[in-house]
């Protein structure tokens, strides 16, 4: 360690220029993040001149710039850890949204060839398309001639969901089965009446009850057209 | 360059096309034609045309299309079975198409083509009932 007394003349300059390379050697040090061996180098007695005021600017920039990189240390590692639950929730929100979608497409044969599909909570254009796929395939399956779709668990719709629901039933429809649409609430009512939609083919109904008694009425009344033409000739 | 569909009747009531993926077969007054392929637009316009005469000369009062083995009906067809429908009904007669698959069924409500000159069923049984009712 050279010694840090000042002498004025050749000696002192030469004293100085001793002390600028240590000052730069620590700078190195810095550079490659050794701040221990870097801070030891600028260990010392503290002198009166100028120079070293500029040692000791450097050693109490230094002292920040260790307290800075440490604080940026552990805040990373906080970062990092909050990724980690982040991540963890999302994974179980996945898990969730499919066990949901799972549950959520009941169908159920309340009657001979008649499906019943109880809608409830929030339809959006996935779960609308999934619905209506299963609703087809089982309406074909089962070749179920009448499907109802009961949205008494729906509070409110908007133009979107009714669109969903009006293209389901239009598609069951296409199958070459009835749909009918039952448990609409005045608000949704007023929905449907506000965006105008097309409901010629789809019955609308109050509920499941009034769904089926219209269903079985209308195959008793079937059957009683079958039997029209045998009644007629046995008159004749 | 148009492709011959002369149809001749057999003697058990059965009329054969010159191509085997349009055969109609009579059941009392209807039609059915069994689809077997893809419905493309020269098959769909052939099977127009012999439809037409086999109406005629069979004084069919319904046409029954199955459709179950056809996976892809798009716009143009969806055309001319419209026009199909139509047109047999000039002649006094319904069409019935019975078998669409889910998957076309949605695909058309996508599409928002409207099958809206023919009717639909579930099956062959289904639609000789209407069409019985229509006697």
């Amino acid at each position: 360690m050279p010694k840090k007394t000042p002498q004025d003349g050749p000696e002192g300059v030469e004293f100085t220029r001793n002390r600028l390379e240590v000052l730069i050697q620590a700078l190195a040090y810095a550079a490659i993040d050794d701040f221990d061996y870097c801070m030891s180098l600028m260990r010392g007695d503290a002198e009166g001149d100028s120079f070293a005021r500029l040692e000791m600017e450097f050693t109490d920039f230094l002292g920040k710039l260790v307290g800075a990189k440490t604080a940026l240390n552990e805040a990373l590692v906080r970062a990092e850890e909050s990724n980690r639950e982040l991540e963890a929730k999302l994974e179980t929100i996945e898990r969730q949204q499919a066990a949901i979608r799972e549950l959520s497409t009941p169908i159920i044969e309340v009657w001979a060839g008649v499906l019943c599909l109880p809608v409830v909570g929030i339809v959006d254009s996935q779960r609308s398309a999934e619905m209506t796929e299963t609703l087809l395939e089982t309406i074909v399956a089962k070749q179920a001639r009448t499907a109802i779709v009961d949205i008494t668990g729906i509070e409110a719709m908007d133009t979107k969901t009714a669109d969903h629901f009006i293209k389901m039933a239009k598609a069951v429809r296409l199958l070459g089965a009835d749909c009918i649409l039952s448990g609409i609430n005045p608000s949704i009512a007023q929905t449907l009446t506000h965006i105008g939609v097309d409901l010629t083919g789809i019955r609308t109904l109050r509920n499941l009850r009034d769904a089926l008694q219209f269903f079985l009425r209308e195959q008793a009344a079937s059957h009683l057209v079958k039997l029209q033409p045998l009644v007629e000739s046995a008159q004749a | 360059m148009k492709r011959s569909t002369v149809a001749t009747t057999g003697s058990d009531g059965r009329s054969r096309t010159s191509d085997q993926n349009l055969a109609i077969i009579q059941i009392r007054n209807c039609l059915l034609v069994s689809i077997q392929t893809e419905l493309h637009d020269q098959l769909a316009l052939d099977l127009q045309e012999s439809l037409m005469e086999r109406v005629r000369s069979a004084d069919a009062r319904g046409v029954i299309l199955d459709v179950s083995a056809v996976e892809v009906i798009d716009s143009y067809i969806t055309r001319i079975l419209n026009d199909i429908g139509k047109s047999v009904r000039f002649m006094g007669a319904e069409c019935y198409i019975v078998g669409i698959r889910p998957a076309v069924a949605m695909t058309l409500i996508e599409m928002g083509v409207e099958l809206d000159s023919v009717n639909t069923a579930l099956n062959l049984d289904l639609a000789l009932e209407r069409l019985e009712l229509f006697q």
